[in-house]
């Protein structure tokens, strides 16, 4: 008797080692890899449920029993909570889902705020999928061939065909953009619009001086210092010139707005022939009233935000924008902002603030796009110029959810894309993030998934399970 | 002199290290959970120690021979209640301002105000 009670004395004090034994080894992750499995409608300490509740649907059950949660606007997003700070390299997700009719569904992680920007990875394409073109898959690149031409990725970048032939899809073509006919002039060209905060463009240089003169106005509407930090990037991403300017001084919200115009010149001599990107790095505070260049060629990239001109000039002037695109979507937060877009014979009301509105064209070439009053956000897939003679493409065409493969008028097609695997009824995708590349307040990830004309479509995008692997290398 | 060995009465001592085993658990596991939150409260609740606790401290009293009084160690433990209690507080009741330093006074004393209530 005696032995029992020890035994289940001993068995008593086991348990909360055995327990704190298993915490610790949950907090230490000494495998390196640390797994939460999630399926929707379960609550979980690391992974929050999808929102917001106006674009995902109830969590309700498929006639085979599964959880089953649909998203049907765009974007839905999710928060994710590792256990430990600073700990884990890795994050991939399995995403188990459906979808019927959505071109391509992207999921992109939380990389930067002011503005927000999301780094991107492709979770189903059926454009690529469901093409009918020659496919040679390697690791995780696709190359969809028109004809059969190449036997290989090796092949094809030994020996690759013109950038013309040639479109992407969450990859780089590293055949290098050259304008032949292209001269260098001393004439200074001048965008004269005012674009507020963070904008990046890309320029041609060959045989001359890189430089830009831009000048702003710190508005100071919002609390913090704004430091205007201007970067450029060569063909390889290297920075190789940089202009910064600080704060002016009141870091307040209270408007009050120093006299002038501030100058920041960004120059850089001896540059090899070849596309440049800058990256004008600031806060939502700064507006650039005008840039002074002696480059003939300036696109500006995805994003133009058309700033109000009050305490400028009155009244606003707007501004008048070119590009290839074919779908823009423009947006303003106040009521100042309301205006009526046109592009040639076309017009397109901005009736109330907060609300994204979209102009599509049919035909090719480029288009011109006339902004009446300013503070406006526009976004696009491709590119804008501020004059018709300054607009050029150095980037290689890009495949999207808006077009077709046929329609780009390519016979290859280059993605960094593996199709997702069958698992029963359900597609499963996996993709992994850096966790250094990811955003990270308060231990949380954001994540969002884009689903690109899902209102359109008046589509679904169904998601059952995401499991998620924290990894620690 | 007559030595009586004392005897093991298996319920009171299961019990009785039912109940000790889960206190102390309780008392680490939620210290734990503060230090670092989330340690033990994203598995389960720390508070189902606690429920260990009382539930092993009933059965403890129903089986229980005799009872030994340690006024000392009771006095000890409600002191030692009552510091740990105040510097809770303290930290809780930032902005209560003039009736923080009241309030920590008072949630000091609590447990020997208790103590002085339930003593036989």
């Amino acid at each position: 008797m005696t032995f029992l009670t020890r035994l289940a004395q001993l068995f008593l004090m086991a348990i909360p080692i055995a327990v704190m034994g298993w915490l610790l080894n949950l907090w230490f992750v000494p495998s390196g890899v640390f797994l939460v499995e999630h399926q929707v409608g379960q609550s979980s300490p690391f992974i929050d449920e999808l929102k917001p509740e106006t674009r995902v649907s109830e969590v309700y059950e498929t006639a085979g029993g599964e959880a089953v949660q649909a998203i049907e606007a765009d974007p839905a997003f999710f928060f994710l909570h590792p256990h430990r700070q600073d700990f884990f390299d890795e994050v991939v997700f399995d995403v188990w889902f459906q979808n019927e009719s959505l071109p391509i569904v992207e999921l992109g992680g939380l990389a930067g705020v002011n503005p927000e920007t999301y780094t991107l990875y492709p979770l189903h394409n059926r454009l690529i999928d469901e093409s009918t073109w020659n496919r040679i898959d390697e690791d995780t690149l696709v190359l969809l061939q028109r004809e059969e031409t190449y036997g290989s990725l090796a092949d094809f970048f030994a020996d690759p065909p013109s950038r013309d032939e040639v479109a992407v899809y969450r990859t780089s073509f590293d055949v290098p953009y050259r304008i032949e006919e292209y001269q260098p002039t001393s004439s200074i060209q001048t965008i004269d619009a005012s674009l507020r905060g963070h904008h990046e463009f890309k320029t041609y240089i060959k045989n001359e001086t890189l430089s830009f003169r831009f000048r702003y106005m710190d508005m100071n509407r919002e609390e913090g210092e704004d430091v205007v930090q201007v970067t450029v990037f060569n063909e390889q991403g290297q920075p190789v010139a940089e202009a910064r300017a600080g704060d002016d001084g009141n870091a307040s919200d209270d408007a009050v707005v120093g006299y002038g115009l501030k100058e920041l010149h960004l120059v850089a001599y001896s540059l090899p022939e070849g596309v440049y990107k800058v990256v004008m790095n600031t806060t939502r505070d700064v507006f650039f009233r005008d840039i002074q260049t002696l480059q003939q060629k300036v696109v500006f990239l995805s994003t133009l935000f058309i700033g109000d001109e009050i305490g400028y000039r009155e009244p606003s002037e707007g501004a008048t924008i070119y590009t290839e695109s074919k779908r823009l979507r423009f947006q303003t937060r106040h009521a100042e902002g309301v205006q009526t877009i046109t592009a040639g014979d076309q017009s397109l009301d901005i009736a109330q603030p907060y609300e994204w509105y979209t102009l599509m064209f049919e035909g090719e070439g480029l288009e011109s796009v006339v902004v009446p009053v300013g503070d406006v956000e526009i976004v696009t897939e491709g590119k804008f110029a501020f004059s018709s003679s300054q607009y050029f493409n150095p980037d290689p065409v890009s495949l999207n959810a808006y077009t077709t493969i046929e329609q780009l008028g390519v016979d290859y097609v280059l993605a960094a894309y593996q199709s997702p695997r069958q698992e029963g009824d359900w597609l499963v995708a996996t993709i992994g993030f850096v966790a250094w590349d990811l955003y990270e307040e308060d231990q949380t990830w954001k994540f969002s998934f884009s689903t690109p004309l899902i209102e359109e479509l008046s589509a679904k995008f169904l998601i059952h399970r995401i499991d998620t692997w924290f990894n620690h290398y | 002199m007559i030595w009586k060995q004392k005897t093991l009465n298996p319920p009171e001592a299961i019990t009785r290290t039912g109940f000790l085993v889960s206190l102390t658990s309780y008392i680490v596991f939620w210290l734990a959970d503060v230090v670092q939150p989330g340690f033990v409260s994203r598995y389960f609740s720390v508070h189902i120690f606690l429920l260990a606790t009382v539930v092993f401290g009933v059965l403890w009293s129903i089986v229980l021979e005799e009872y030994v009084q340690r006024p000392l160690v009771h006095v000890l433990s409600a002191v030692t209640f009552g510091v740990v209690l105040a510097v809770l507080t303290w930290g809780l009741a930032v902005d209560l301002e003039v009736y923080r330093v009241p309030l920590i006074l008072l949630t000091a004393v609590s447990p020997m105000i208790l103590y002085s209530l339930i003593r036989p």
